[in-house]
């Protein structure tokens, strides 16, 4: 136990180590663009940018844009150029500052947002694209729901609750923001599930823990109205609409633009706001020395401190590790327990079938679906799961995940029993039978528990790889660990301290995983010497 | 070697096993090639013969380890090659000693002779290890109770195994070669548990090597070679005027 604690606290420290060294580099690279300490942009002065100036300078430039936004479908249309499409918008800002894109386009008030984040280093450009309206999307299969929540829409614009929501959150002056809030009404009854991406600050985005934005708003404006409850689902964005489609959600708020393309899939509300894409540059390095110079606003170089301060502390943000850890913990062992069960099974047909010539069929199955398992993603196993087998189902995310990830591991896990089993002497098989035990009784008294030792390592391994690859759950909008990460950057704009966080968290789990794993092997070994 | 000499009458004139027209093939491999012999209970068989020729598949085609591929074996008044004959039960019925041992590694000794017991309801847990120690103890093994087998010296590994296949109540004891696998000080110890259970009125068919226990122990031999039983008779009559000049060239390499 004490070479455990050793080896456990070498590793931290070198963990410790290797994070110190990553963040003075860090700081580093990031030293000239913080050595500016603002800028107050002004519609008089339009500051030099790098590379991308103007709308018309697009082409054969790399543009970053947030995966199956208007934005997308904009730069998809310009000529020669290099779309590098992103999950989030504020992976797009950050590859932005960090010069691997030359120009983002993406909605307006969300660049707003960003451009605050990132003060003196990027702009927004003058020229922008037209004007666009944002609507709700709802099934094509509802056309009734279509009726209520377009008659909502125009309820709530006629009585200037809708105005009154925009305004708190887009307001005019600074000092009226946050003056209105709209709160539901209806608490009991039909819930009117509301999918969204909330990463797309005013609209949608993540504030002390809690989904908050317009949209957000605007979604209970109109639960009141039709007398449900709204239930708000944080999914990808590119994913709402076939969630709305599949009636995982009922309605699709996300600052969705009306296009043709999307109106094939799905039927638009009215619009409720209008907005317009824009293009965020970085800023030429000059044009940032010299706004630095100008203007002595009180933007500071943060400190580590500072740092750490807003990504983990601020609004307790450390709480989105602790909840997704604790999901990712729950998602990971129950997938262990369901993977060990059906993964012995699976790996007792297979030698039944090759040891007595038993259950044929059962045993096709069990190597078609081992196969099949191992063969695909397991982020295309957990989309197909939770998009296409449970479709319509109102099923629990975490529980979504748990079955997933359970099914993937037991393909994994049936491998490597079957392994451990074949391993063993057909002497104890044959000895089995000879005293006149049942196959059955025969490998649960005398074969699992020898091959169980043996396999321990590998199977340990495997759980290990299985704690890793739940960190694709956010993929179906469940907060995992990875995901609590995802949402502290989309909020703090920063990248190094939340992945590493999430990295050392992640590190020490698997450690202790490993520790347990062989504090159980030397157990069984000292069973039988 | 010295066995202690209890020699069994030949016995008694009821049959338990008659194998008829017994043949086993691997693929195009004829290894067992029409074998008929009738066992009588109480008898004690030395199967000997030169390696490969067929000893093991014999008598493991016997509790139908081996699936015979033609012929049949009656059991007891019963055909066990019948495809509707429950061969779990026949086993029960048949105790059978390896080379190897096959002691449960995972279980200790005392667990090892209880598990098949209690598993198929035969006997309680408490009379299954009242059992399991009087057997331990007919072996001289009682003190071994709860070792792990890697803890054992083969010739004790052996004698656990044979005390495991007892306590099922076998009607028949089946050896193969349960001495080979042994150093030479601890062949004894195993032979002399098995003149025990001989002169206890065992049947008992053993495939060996040992010359002296064929000879001393046993009461009859066969002796197979080419997938036949070539000669069967009593010991003196096999080993002391052999008529086939394989049997000859045989005793001839195992006795020098
Ligand atoms: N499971 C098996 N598959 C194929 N051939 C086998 C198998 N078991 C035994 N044989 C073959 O049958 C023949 C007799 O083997 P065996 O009965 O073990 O001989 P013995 O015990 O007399 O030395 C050998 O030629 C051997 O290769
Ligand atoms: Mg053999």
């Amino acid at each position: 136990m004490k070479k455990f604690y050793n080896s456990l606290l070498a590793v931290m420290l070198a963990a410790v180590a290797l994070m110190c060294t990553l963040s003075i580099s860090v700081f580093a690279s990031e030293a000239d663009q913080q050595l500016d300490k603002s800028s107050s942009q002004t519609e008089t002065s339009v500051p030099e940018t790098e590379i991308v100036t103007s709308a018309a300078d697009l082409s054969g430039k790399k543009i970053g844009v947030q995966l199956g936004t208007t934005g997308a479908i904009l730069a998809d249309d310009i000529k020669d150029a290099n779309v590098q499409k992103f999950n989030k918008g504020a992976d797009a800002v950050l590859a932005l500052r960090q010069k691997k894109i030359d120009c983002v386009i993406i909605d307006e008030q969300t660049a707003k947002a960003f451009v605050d984040a990132n003060k003196g280093v990027l702009t927004i450009l003058p020229d922008s694209f037209a004007d666009e309206a944002y609507a709700a999307v709802i099934s094509k299969d509802k056309p009734e729901l279509l009726a209520q929540v377009n008659s909502a829409i125009e309820e709530i614009r006629d009585s200037g609750v809708l105005q009154k929501i925009i305004a708190s959150y887009i307001p005019e002056k600074e000092s009226d923001k946050g003056n209105y809030h709209y709160t539901q009404v209806v608490t009991h009854g039909e819930k009117l599930v509301m999918a969204t991406n909330a990463q797309f600050p005013p609209y949608e985005y993540y504030e002390s823990g809690d989904i908050t934005g317009i949209d957000i708003e605007i979604g209970r404006a109109i639960a009141d109205k039709l007398g449900r409850v709204l239930t708000v689902e944080d999914m990808e964005f590119d994913s709402i609409i076939g969630a709305v489609k599949s009636g995982k959600a009922d309605i699709g708020i996300a600052g969705f633009t009306v296009t043709e393309d999307r109106a094939k899939q799905i039927s638009f509300t009215i619009d409720y706001a209008s907005s317009k894409q824009v293009i965020i540059a970085r800023l030429k390095a000059s044009a940032q020395e010299s706004s630095a110079s100008v203007s002595s606003d009180d933007y500071e170089t943060p400190t580590f401190i500072d740092r750490l301060y807003t990504n983990f502390v601020k609004d307790d943000r450390w709480r989105y590790l602790t909840t997704g850890l604790c999901n990712t913990l729950i998602i990971t062992l129950f997938a262990m327990l369901i993977g060990i069960v059906i993964g012995f099974i699976l790996a007792i047909i297979r030698v039944a079938y090759d040891k007595n010539g038993s259950v044929p069929i059962l045993n096709i199955i069990a190597k078609l679906y081992i196969t099949v398992i191992r063969a695909t993603p397991a982020m295309v196993q957990l989309l197909i799961i939770y998009y296409v087998i449970f479709a319509s189902v109102d099923i629990n995310k975490i529980l979504v995940a748990i079955i997933a990830f359970g099914l993937n591991s037991a393909a994994y896990v049936a491998e490597v029993v079957r392994s451990g089993i074949m391993s063993i002497d057909n002497g104890q098989f044959e000895a089995g039978k000879s005293l006149g035990l049942k196959f059955s009784a025969t490998m649960i008294n005398i074969i699992l528990p020898q091959a169980f030792k043996n396999i321990l390592p590998a199977l340990g391994n495997e759980f290990i790889s299985l704690l890793k690859e739940t960190s694709i759950s956010g993929y179906i909008g469940l907060m995992d660990l990875t995901r609590g990460g995802d949402i502290i950057r989309s909020v703090t704009y920063e990248a190094f301290l939340p992945l590493i966080a999430v990295a050392l968290i992640y590190l020490i789990l698997v450690i202790l995983l490993s520790a347990g794993v062989s504090c159980l092997e030397r157990r069984l070994k000292k069973n039988e010497r | 070697m010295s066995v202690k000499t209890e020699k069994k009458e030949a016995g008694s004139a009821e049959v338990l096993i008659s194998v008829q027209n017994l043949s086993k093939s691997f693929g195009d491999n004829l290894v067992l090639d029409d074998i008929s012999i009738d066992i009588h209970k109480g008898e004690v068989i030395s199967v000997i013969g030169p390696s490969g020729c067929g000893k093991s598949t014999f008598i493991r085609s016997l509790n139908l380890l081996e699936e015979p591929t033609g012929g049949s074996i009656i059991f007891d008044g019963e055909d066990i090659t019948d495809r509707g004959c429950d061969r779990r039960l026949v086993r029960e019925k048949m105790g059978m000693v390896f080379q190897q041992f096959n002691l449960f590694d995972n279980l200790t000794v005392i667990k090892n002779i209880m598990l098949a017991p209690v598993k198929l309801k035969l006997m309680t847990k408490s009379e299954a290890e009242e059992k399991a120690k009087s057997l331990l103890k007919s072996v001289g093994l009682e003190d071994k109770a709860n070792m792990y087998p890697s803890q054992l010296s083969g010739g004790q590994k052996q004698r656990v195994a044979i005390a495991r296949s007892l306590a099922m109540n076998p009607k028949v004891m089946l050896f193969d070669e349960p001495t080979s696998a042994l150093d030479p000080e601890m062949v004894n110890e195993v032979l002399n548990i098995m003149n025990e259970l001989a002169a206890e009125g065992m049947t008992m068919v053993v495939v060996t090597h040992e010359m002296g226990f064929a000879k001393g122990v046993s009461n009859r031999v066969i002796f197979i070679d080419e997938g036949k039983i070539k000669e069967d008779g009593s010991p003196e009559a096999v080993f002391s005027n052999p008529e086939n000049t394989r049997l000859k060239d045989f005793l001839k390499s195992v006795l020098k």
